[in-house]
């Protein structure tokens, strides 16, 4: 059960602020659930992004996940780390653990490290050959050219989110191209899409 | 060959935190990714409203659980003299009540008899030697 000073924290949450976490809640789980776009969902694992950021949502409303509010303020990440544990486990229980994504892309995926203590960790080092990247995406020179094609003549923006998948933050690859973060994030939009196009036709 | 390695989760995280708290960003990513914000929001807060009220169900179930109990393991402990002045108050409402023994009586029983309000009065009776 949980606690009666979380719970008034969480009540003092108003609607509108609700209405934004929830929503940076389901695009996470997207996100998540999507790889960027490098991973094609099978039946098997097809469950709506919403169904994880509610079920986090009714688990730490029970106290079944605890929100320890003075370590994270922000509810946000709290809930965050919960959905990202969620959907680890939704993987391991539906066999998900190496997907293939297409021919010349290797893809394999792991349950991560949750930030939350109460969350469980496991150690997946020996079937990804380092500890330190639990998610990795190989993309080979091939399919780096399909990309490229993919996007057209826009080279811009191809040149950027190939930045951001390198792992660039958006704001210094703003800073370096001397352009608006939000330029970034349209190209990041972008070459989510046009990843995500370009798999959903090699399926 | 050029092969590129990228951590998906990493990057993940840091467009999550990226966009953190930039309410018409995450609408612009929502859109992309077939969402209609508006309406995903009032579905997300009458979701989170139906749990708030679920939950707060669950507590106060608890609360009267717990204060049967409690009820009982006080007059239990009570004094004859107030033990039987319990008998006496319980047996006004329930006039068909058998028992002469509060020790044999349950949460169950004791529910059918008080409510919540009554069963606070007359803890507080207890608690000030009123009874």
């Amino acid at each position: 059960m949980i606690d009666s000073q979380a719970l008034d924290k969480l009540k003092s949450i108003d609607d509108r602020s609700w209405a934004n976490i929830y929503k940076e809640l389901v695009l996470y789980s997207s996100f998540k659930l999507k790889k960027a776009g490098f991973v094609i969902r099978s039946e098997k694992d097809s469950v709506d992004p919403e169904h994880f950021v509610t079920v986090a949502i009714e688990k730490t409303f029970e106290g079944v996940r605890k929100w320890d509010f003075i370590r994270f303020p922000d509810i946000t990440i709290h809930l965050k780390g919960v959905v990202k544990s969620l959907i680890s486990s939704h993987f391991k229980s539906s066999n998900r653990s190496i997907v293939n994504s297409g021919q010349e892309t290797n893809v394999t995926e792991f349950a991560p490290a949750y930030e939350d203590e109460a969350a469980p960790i496991e150690n997946q080092a020996d079937e990804i050959g380092t500890d330190e990247n639990p998610e990795l995406v190989l993309i080979n020179n091939e399919t780096l050219e399909e990309i490229e094609k993919a996007f057209g003549d826009d080279n811009d923006s191809y040149i950027i989110f190939c930045e951001w998948l390198e792992g660039s933050p958006p704001r210094d690859i703003a800073e370096a191209f001397e352009i608006p973060v939000t330029e970034i994030y349209n190209a990041i939009k972008k070459g989510k899409r046009t990843t995500q196009k370009l798999f959903n036709k090699r399926s | 060959m050029k092969k590129i390695s990228v951590n998906i989760d990493k990057l993940n995280d840091e467009l999550f935190f990226a966009l953190h708290n930039q309410p018409e960003l995450v609408d612009d990513f929502l859109r992309e990714e077939g969402y209609e914000p508006t309406k995903l929001e009032q579905s997300g807060v009458s979701k989170i409203k139906a749990i708030l009220f679920k939950q707060q169900v669950a507590i106060k179930k608890k609360q009267f659980n717990d204060l049967y109990a409690k009820a009982i393991a006080i007059f239990s402990a009570s004094e004859a003299a107030t033990k039987e002045a319990i008998l006496s108050l319980l047996k006004q409402r329930a006039p068909r009540l058998q028992y002469n023994n509060l020790e044999k009586m349950n949460q169950d029983d004791l529910r059918q008899i008080l409510n919540e309000s009554d069963l606070l009065d007359i803890i507080h009776k207890i608690e000030r030697r009123d009874l």
